[in-house]
């Protein structure tokens, strides 16, 4: 007797465990994306001290290989109604980095979705595929996106989210909160709205992102390379509010995305960081030193520091498809303007605008994308910087070569 | 040339027609379907979205999969028929 309940007990466990296999499906794949870079000599500032500016040379840029995105995801789904998802990468082959850690529940079908855990929030058109690299033309990110000028922290840690269709069109939305910079009981608020039309032969997005400190927010760690935000380093505290607006067009051959982004800032400097980090070798320039200093680093208090980053970029792609692949010839262009960052990267600056004497760039960018198979994708780009700088508009050039593969298990 | 000549050339190299005929088999209405694989979507009606292997996917909607797969989201799949997914067979 005890024996065939032993014998039942272990079938049924058998069977469950079965059935609940049957339920849980996981797919495993990733990508590995590499890159040369050749920089023309590139003006770069430094020396100076406490109360001197910098200055500003040309140095020679040897071309650079990389493999930034050595990447293995992990996605799961039970049902139709759990999902988690894992995102590693080893920048370089050097270390092993979590970028998104999440596990998501359907609270209302696909109208109300509940994801918690390490995500990247949506916002703009970039923000959440930006890990997709293969996919999508030009090799770098718009300059919003480049880790030296975030407006926001890429990822952040709850989101609820869905969408809704509307004839064939599709409205998706999205509010998250999370870590990011807060400096303690604050309750930092993001949020992305976007509409598509799908035509006949056409699809276009409209879409807004914002996001609030909802109070003091404070600076990453100077040694804390893995994180950035919207803070800069040498802030003791900062309120800032972040807007932007975005579209996308596409037919079977040609894309054009646009967006605008503006955050306003109400911060605090630091001014014992300030005495410590910029007295020798700041590399800021004159109105940098007269701005953040008060016209001398090793005497500068805590000041207010009010003011606005605005950016924005046009780009655009048109595919022609051959039997030897797609090839895809693009060009964009980039705004960017912050007045209180600095060329120093080391201490959270930003070697572009930070080198301009008004604190903007711009960037045009010519590129091509051929792809032989969907998998894989070869591209080649060249960038122009322009800034203006010691009082002269100063131009160097970059070129690219990145190389991308998709696998999958 | 004028001008009604130029803008009508301009939108028929951008609006070529890229029409699809789809093949499939579940219980989904057609155009549903075809807003969802357009969308990229994993799923519709609560089914998945199965795409038979070694069929012609059009180069944009396959970019746009694999683009939402890698973002971590759900996107068509390639795999076998069964009686609780939507099997897609043409494209």
């Amino acid at each position: 007797m005890f024996r065939r309940k032993v014998i039942a007990a272990i079938s049924c466990a058998t069977l469950m465990s079965a059935a609940q296999a049957q339920d849980l499906k996981s797919q495993v794949y990733g990508y590995i994306e590499g890159y040369v870079e050749k920089n023309e000599k590139t003006p770069t500032r430094s020396g100076g001290d406490a109360s001197t500016p910098g200055t500003v040379a040309r140095e020679t840029s040897p071309h650079e290989f990389d493999t930034p995105n050595i990447v293995l995801q992990v996605k799961s789904n039970y049902k139709d109604k759990f999902s988690g998802f894992l995102n590693l990468v080893s920048p370089g082959g050097e270390e092993v980095q979590t970028r998104n850690a999440w596990a998501e529940a359907k609270l209302k079908g696909e109208h109300l979705k509940f994801r918690m855990g390490k995500l990247y929030r949506p916002f703009g058109l970039y923000n959440e595929i930006l890990d997709a690299v293969p996919t999508f033309i030009g090799i770098e990110p718009p300059e919003f996106l480049d880790k030296d000028h975030l407006f926001v922290t890429r990822t952040t840690n709850l989101m609820f989210h869905g969408e809704h269709s509307v004839g064939s069109d599709l409205l998706r939305y999205a509010l998250t909160t999370g870590n990011d910079e807060k400096e303690s009981t604050q309750l930092p608020v993001g949020g992305d709205l976007r509409y598509t039309h799908y035509g006949a032969n056409y699809d276009i997005t409209f879409g807004t992102s914002f996001y609030f400190s909802n109070g003091k927010a404070k600076p990453f760690d100077l040694d804390d390379s893995k994180n950035s935000g919207g803070v800069q380093k040498w802030m003791l505290e900062d309120k800032y509010q972040v807007l932007g607006f975005y579209s996308e067009f596409n037919t079977d051959k040609w894309k054009v995305q646009a967006e605008y982004f503006v955050a306003d800032h109400n911060a605090t400097r630091n001014g014992d960081f300030i005495q410590q980090n910029f007295g020798t070798d700041s590399a800021l320039n004159n109105r940098q030193m007269d701005r953040i200093c008060g016209g001398n680093c090793a005497t500068a208090g805590n000041s207010n520091a009010d003011y606005k980053i605005e950016t924005w970029y046009v780009r655009t792609g048109y595919t022609v498809r051959s039997e030897y692949g797609d090839w895809t010839p693009y060009a964009q262009f980039d705004y960017y303007s912050n007045p209180e960052t600095i060329a120093n990267k080391d201490l959270g600056g930003d070697n572009e605008a930070g080198l301009s004497d008004d604190g903007k760039f711009t960037k045009q960018t010519l590129g091509l994308v051929y792809r032989p198979v969907p998998v894989a994708a070869l591209k080649i780009d060249t960038s122009n910087h322009n800034q203006k700088i010691d009082g002269t508009y100063q131009n160097y050039l970059e070129a690219r070569f990145s190389y991308s593969y998709i696998w999958s298990l | 040339m004028s001008m009604k000549k130029i803008f009508v050339l301009l939108s028929l190299i951008v609006f070529a027609n890229t029409s699809f005929a789809l093949t499939f088999k579940g219980d989904v209405k057609e155009d549903e379907l075809m807003n969802a694989l357009r969308q990229g979507k994993g799923s519709v009606n609560g089914k998945k979205i199965v795409i038979k292997s070694g069929i012609e996917v059009p180069p944009a909607m396959k970019t746009k999969w694999m683009e939402r797969q890698l973002s971590g989201s759900d996107a068509p799949t390639e795999g076998a028929a069964s009686a609780d997914v939507i099997f897609v067979e043409a494209i």
